[in-house]
């Protein structure tokens, strides 16, 4: 279990504070107007934004104290989730080894990964010369070859059109639902994914966030900010 | 990386604690302090502040109609006249002071405070064209658009528009040549014609080399280095923004000049090339003369040039990686405010003091050009360093990435493109540096530089021009190879 217990932060003389707890497995949707704290919930959780207080728990254990490699997360952010001038294979590489160097085993793996994303014939291609579908291909490939157990998704098929923002998503749902991923994602197209979500964890103002599970949901519906 | 940064922040802190030491602990005897402030100590510090202030003023007067004419609409091959505009910025000094002297000669007494400000004008004018016309390119086009709302015509958005981007322009240009021009060795050594044209740096030198009096080139340092300190301390240091030198991209297809303009870049090439093409002139006036001495002179040059450059590279990696906070502002600043020429004298002082002067002459001559270097090739690796570092690093840190797996995979890829220019540049500032090479080396040390010098000292001014065209198409060629180089590695999407 996923639990985020009266997690501080501060940005630009703002207060934010969550609180939420996510069944392992299960998908949290994270929505509210835009500069409320969405983002900076996945920067604080990931440790790129310091913690005043508060506590986050992986298995009953904190996690806020390690450095960024060594907890839970993976994660797709907004924008720059590849390097664009490395070639698809190293970008997808650097989820099995940091140094994007690999073993026999790890490549006939990266290429298995590469086949299910539709990728097998794009390997050597640059990133900045695939298009906004295939990128994002990429990345989730990357993610899927990390196996980190909780998937942070801030909002990473934005920029993209419905289709593949729909595409996204169901590649997502096959991670989660192959690793049993818990995953967290921000998103401002809460009515494409309703189905698919287990809670939302809604902003009523940056300091002030309500979680609350869907019909699909099997949370206890845990809402200590109410 | 933080480990280059930190070792190159020590690096560049021992510099100035060694030289500082070098200055207190010099080794003369010499006169009591006060003695040195007489009369000639104070004509130098006038004649220093004088053609400082006279070469930057003209050089922003003369420059401030030419920047405005080019900035009037961009045109087709503008990338080519602002190349050869940043050429003249880093060209060698001897190669203008042989061009002024064969070129004008004939017209005026070069080797005078006439000569001095025309080597001035020519190695600044270009450069401070560059930035104006940059300044004023960067006006957005919004704002030309809501003037013709309310009614602008042409001199209504000179007045509101451009004028305000003009005098704000001006002040860091001519600060910046002003520190350049007032510490300006080579051209008032060779041009200064007398010891009434006597600045700061070649009193020091005299000081050293003739009078062997170190107690006096202590004494015109911390003035030189008083000086420069007020003059940025009173400018509140607008003059770092404007040291930027990269390659000129060919940039896409524009329209053709207008009348005027066509008229302004015949007119500015005309007079830029003028001083080469008598340079030329002389040197081919008969056959090749020739020196004894010159594959020595070149092979010095060259290797001092390489390993100087080299040099230059890791500290400016260094500079470029590390993170701005008060310590490193501090380094900069004092990169700043001391001149070459004080650095080179508190290092030599040190050195005659612990009896290694002479033993250690490439290792002086290298430390200091390569960080008179320095400076030039930061600002275009920093701003590729730090838009990657803006960009990835998140990533990075996900990933759990460590900084040799970084350097690899995501810096090295961002940086290859700009090295090969940025050690040419290095290379090309360090082969055509007379004034270290003439402090520290003893009589039988021998530059490129310093045989064009000894030429001119003895007037045979057709050998001396023929060694500054050959010194002028190495340049070239190392400048060329850059460019090649570069553009090989340049696929690198930024």
């Amino acid at each position: 279990m996923l639990k985020a217990d009266r997690l501080v932060a501060c940005r630009e003389n703002k207060r934010f504070e969550w609180s939420f707890e996510l069944a392992t497995g299960q998908l949290m949707a994270v929505v509210g107007e835009s500069g409320i704290g969405k983002s900076t919930l996945i920067s604080t959780l990931l440790g790129f934004h310091p913690t005043e207080s508060g506590t986050v728990y992986w298995n009953n254990q904190p996690v806020n104290h390690l450095p960024v490699k060594e907890r839970p997360f993976g994660v797709l952010f907004q924008q720059n989730n590849l390097f664009e001038h490395l070639t698809v294979f190293q970008n997808i590489a650097l989820g099995l080894n940091v140094h994007a160097k690999l073993s026999e085993s790890e490549q006939a793996l990266l290429r298995q990964a590469a086949e299910r994303f539709g990728l097998g014939s794009l390997l050597k291609k640059r990133a900045s010369d695939l298009s906004g579908g295939q990128q994002q291909r990429v990345a989730l490939a990357r993610v899927f070859l990390q196996n980190k157990p909780v998937l942070l998704l801030d909002e990473p098929f934005s920029s993209l059109d419905k289709n593949l923002r729909d595409e996204g998503i169901n590649w997502v749902k096959d991670i989660q639902a192959e690793h049993a991923s818990t995953v967290i994602l921000v998103t401002h197209h809460l009515d494409e994914i309703n189905s698919s979500v287990d809670s939302i964890l809604q902003a009523r103002s940056s300091s002030h966030w309500h979680q609350q599970a869907t019909a699909q949901g099997s949370t206890a519906g845990f809402s200590p900010t109410n | 990386m933080s480990v280059l940064s930190r070792v190159v922040s020590l690096f560049i802190l021992l510099t100035f604690v060694l030289c500082a030491a070098g200055l207190y602990l010099h080794p003369g005897v010499g006169l009591p302090w006060r003695d040195y402030f007489d009369g000639w100590f104070f004509s130098v510090l006038q004649f220093s502040i004088v053609q400082a202030l006279l070469s930057s003023a003209i050089s922003v007067v003369v420059a401030l109609p030419f920047s405005w004419v080019l900035a009037r609409k961009p045109f087709q091959y503008q990338w080519a006249l602002k190349g050869l505009l940043n050429l003249f910025f880093i060209m060698p000094v001897l190669v203008i002071i042989l061009g002024v002297v064969t070129a004008y000669s004939d017209w005026l007494n070069v080797f005078s405070l006439k000569g001095i400000l025309l080597a001035h004008l020519y190695l600044n004018v270009p450069f401070a064209i560059r930035m104006i016309w940059q300044s004023l390119e960067n006006i957005s086009g919004e704002y030309y658009r809501l003037g013709s709302t309310m009614g602008f015509g042409r001199i209504h958005a000179f007045r509101w528009i451009e004028l305000p981007v003009l005098l704000q322009a001006i002040r860091p240009v001519f600060v910046l040549i002003f520190i350049l021009c007032f510490s300006s060795f080579t051209v008032v050594l060779t041009l200064g014609g007398g010891p009434e044209n006597t600045n700061l740096e070649v009193a020091i030198f005299q000081a050293l080399k003739l009078d062997f009096d170190p107690k006096a080139g202590v004494v015109y340092a911390c003035a030189h280095i008083a000086i420069i300190a007020l003059v940025i301390a009173a400018f509140k240091r607008q003059t770092a923004s404007a040291l930027e030198f990269s390659r000129q991209s060919i940039s896409p297809k524009k329209a053709q000049p207008n009348f005027i303009q066509v008229i302004t870049v015949v007119l500015l090439v005309l007079v830029l090339v003028y001083p080469l093409y008598s340079l030329a002139s002389s040197a081919f006036s008969v056959g090749w003369i020739g020196s004894t001495r010159l594959f020595e002179a070149m092979l010095t040059s060259l290797l001092i040039a390489i390993f100087s450059a080299l040099l230059s590279i890791l500290l400016a990696l260094g500079r470029a990686f590390s993170s701005q906070n008060r310590f490193t502002q501090l380094i900069d600043f004092g990169l700043l405010i001391l001149p070459v020429m004080v650095v080179i004298t508190g290092l030599f002082l040190l050195a005659l003091r612990l009896g290694i002067a002479f033993r250690v002459t490439h290792v002086l001559i290298v430390w200091v050009n390569s960080l008179m270097a320095m400076p030039l090739i930061i600002p275009a690796l920093r701003n590729r360093i730090e838009s990657y570092k803006n960009r990835y690093s998140p990533l990075c840190d996900v990933l759990g990435m460590p900084s040799g797996t970084q350097l690899r995979l995501v810096y090295w890829p961002a940086i290859r493109s700009i090295l090969p220019w940025s050690f040419a540049l290095s290379v090309v500032l360090s082969v055509g540096d007379l004034g270290v090479g003439v402090m520290v080396g003893s009589a039988s040390f021998i530059t490129l530089p310093i045989l064009i010098y000894q030429a001119i000292g003895s007037y045979q001014m057709v050998l001396a021009s023929q060694l500054t065209l050959l010194l002028l198409l190495l340049c070239a060629l190392i400048l060329f190879i850059a460019e090649w180089t570069g553009e090989k590695q340049a696929h690198v999407k930024g």
